[in-house]
């Protein structure tokens, strides 16, 4: 497919689910004109409460989805994992029951406290699923059982801490399917600075990243340091993931859909790539938090929407991956 | 001529205490088509990594007048076995190629494509890497790797998974090439040493032999091999071949081992 049309068709699902998110909710009443009132300033009526309070969650979820789908692609390329993904891997689980357990010590952790334990506990528990996958072998498969493993044992540890949390636990509950609609400002400044930290690092190794494709005995055939690359790349694709852990909670699957949805559209060069996973895991983002305030009787988490496409998506990549990869 | 020579002194390679590789002294090139030969396990493809600067070594390695790490702009290396990835296309497999090169001479690629018959290989550039026979994989690479226009072109067994007109159309590419950049392979195809300028044999880490291919004697492969090989002379060109008919003479004369009744023989 065409580069320029294969952006234009992301980039128009971005607009449309955003559009769609600022409008759609269970308040009924705001309208298109409201909107474009609110976005030049002008708006004096008595939805400015939502709109704003919608525009943050929006922001939150473009946020979220661009933050895992660039770090799914970083980490299929990098691993050499077409089924790699921040979720699947550990590092979502790893950094929200260091998220809870510092909750539970402190009453009022302050927020780059939340997000550092959140990137160091997220880093960690991506170590231990890569080490275990060696150990098993390094296929792609062997590194998502692994990771799946770790992400139930400490999904379980997550579970006995938040049953710990007292009046906390619903809040935590919510957040720990994963969800933007607590999002606060605060939250989405910290958040957008990890994830531009690691933007700025991944864009900056891009094309290097991009030799991966050729198996690692060419890369450093033509001088790439594989190790320290890899290195860098998974201390990057941690940083963007887990900071969106310590503001939205795990959610799954944005970063596996995200990048296949851009290596379909745009090809598999990866300065080409990552950009186009940012918008395609944004848009998806968006509209799974969009199609989780349409489902009646009250709101569903996140996750449990991503996972809808989520899982058709790994069901079907794992099926190829076993012929051809 | 802008190929760049590769020097070899006093190298030595090991791995968890054994000898891979020993080499007192080797030079090759400037330019020119050169083969480095040897059973499995001789340590050629430890030989060939060391020219890049992938295997850690003690001596002195030197292409294009420097240490390999310094020297893998102008290198490009095709591996035996290829990893790349099958979603990828084969443009994109081309573009990623490119990397860290700082070209050499620009060769003019389809004409020497349309020399040996390959310009078809150009027409694959849409397709998804995994689609491609392991024939086409395979050019699709080397042809890659002479767009990085590199000074040295080593591959590793680049004749393997070709078919008979494969083959010959990748040799006969490399020897062309061969005349601008200086190209070091490994092969098991010892048929096609009359392409060579220099043979080089490696049996278990040292060399054995190199030199013209014509002034390797059959008798120091089949010390090396264990095998019994004929030198064949076809149109002034001399062929090396495993003595497969008196092979086949022993093997299928001699009584079969636990077999009763009276020898089969063939036909």
């Amino acid at each position: 497919m065409n580069r320029i049309l294969g952006y234009t068709l992301i980039l128009l699902f971005l607009l449309t689910v955003s559009l769609a998110s600022l409008l759609i909710g269970p308040y009924k009443g705001v309208t298109l004109g409201d909107l474009i009132d609110y976005i030049r300033g002008s708006y004096e009526g008595p939805h400015a409460g939502v709109l704003r309070y919608r525009s943050i969650r929006t922001a939150a979820a473009i946020l979220a989805g661009a933050a895992l789908a660039g770090s799914g692609i970083t980490l299929q390329y990098t691993l050499r994992n077409p089924l790699a993904d921040p979720y699947l891997l550990g590092i979502s689980s790893g950094a929200a029951l260091g998220v809870l357990l510092l909750i539970l010590k402190s009453q009022s952790p302050p927020v780059y406290g939340l997000y550092t334990i959140a990137f160091i506990s997220g880093l960690g528990s991506f170590g231990v699923v890569v080490l275990l996958s060696t150990l098993m072998g390094l296929s792609a498969t062997a590194m998502i059982v692994a990771g799946v493993s770790v992400s139930y044992l400490l999904g379980g540890v997550s579970m006995v801490v938040l049953v710990r949390l007292g009046d906390k636990i619903p809040g935590a509950a919510a957040w720990l399917f994963g969800t933007v609609a607590y999002v606060t400002p605060q939250q989405l400044v910290y958040t957008m600075l990890a994830s531009i930290a690691s933007l700025a690092g991944i864009l900056v190794i891009s094309r290097r990243i991009g030799t991966l494709i050729l198996g690692e005995e060419m890369s450093r055939g033509i001088g790439i340091n594989v190790a320290a690359l890899r290195l860098a790349s998974a201390a990057l694709a941690s940083l963007a993931a887990s900071s969106i852990v310590a503001m939205a909670g795990p959610i799954g699957f944005i970063g596996l859909a995200g990048p296949w949805m851009a290596r379909l559209l745009i090809g598999s060069w990866f300065p080409y790539s990552y950009p186009a996973a940012l918008i395609a895991g944004a848009g998806l983002a968006v509209f799974s938090d969009v199609t989780v305030r349409l489902v009646g009787g009250g709101e569903i988490p996140l996750t449990a929407a991503s996972s809808l496409y989520g899982g058709v998506i790994l069901l079907y990549l794992t099926l190829r991956s076993g012929r051809e990869l | 001529m802008t190929g760049c020579s590769v020097e070899i002194r006093s190298l030595r390679v090991e791995a968890s205490g054994k000898v891979l590789v020993e080499v007192e002294d080797l030079s090759l090139g400037p330019g020119g088509l050169h083969f480095i030969i040897g059973p499995n396990g001789a340590g050629k493809t430890t030989l060939l990594r060391s020219l890049l600067g992938l295997v850690r070594y003690q001596g002195v390695v030197k292409v294009c007048g420097t240490v390999p790490r310094d020297a893998r702009g102008w290198i490009s290396y095709i591996p035996a076995s290829i990893m790349v990835d099958p979603w990828a296309k084969v443009g994109e497999v081309r573009r990623a190629v490119l990397y860290g090169s700082r070209p050499g001479e620009r060769l003019n690629m389809d004409q020497l494509l349309g020399y040996v018959g390959l310009e078809w290989i150009r027409s694959l550039t849409g397709r998804r890497f995994g689609e491609l026979s392991s024939g086409e994989q395979r050019l699709t690479l080397i042809a890659a790797a002479m767009n990085r226009m590199p000074k040295l072109l080593v591959a590793d067994e680049p004749l393997s998974f070709l078919d008979m007109a494969n083959q010959i159309r990748v040799i006969g590419l490399l020897r062309e090439v061969s005349r601008q950049v200086t190209v070091v392979m490994t092969t098991h195809e010892i048929m096609y040493m009359g392409y060579a300028d220099t043979v080089t044999l490696i049996h278990k880490g040292s060399i054995a032999y190199s030199g013209p291919p014509s002034r390797l004697n059959t008798s120091i492969i089949e010390d090396v091999y264990g095998i019994k090989v004929m030198s064949v002379e076809i149109g002034g060109v001399r062929f090396l071949l495993p003595d497969t008919a008196q092979v086949v003479r022993e093997r299928f004369t001699a009584p079969v081992r636990g077999a009763r009744g009276s020898t089969q023989r063939s036909s």
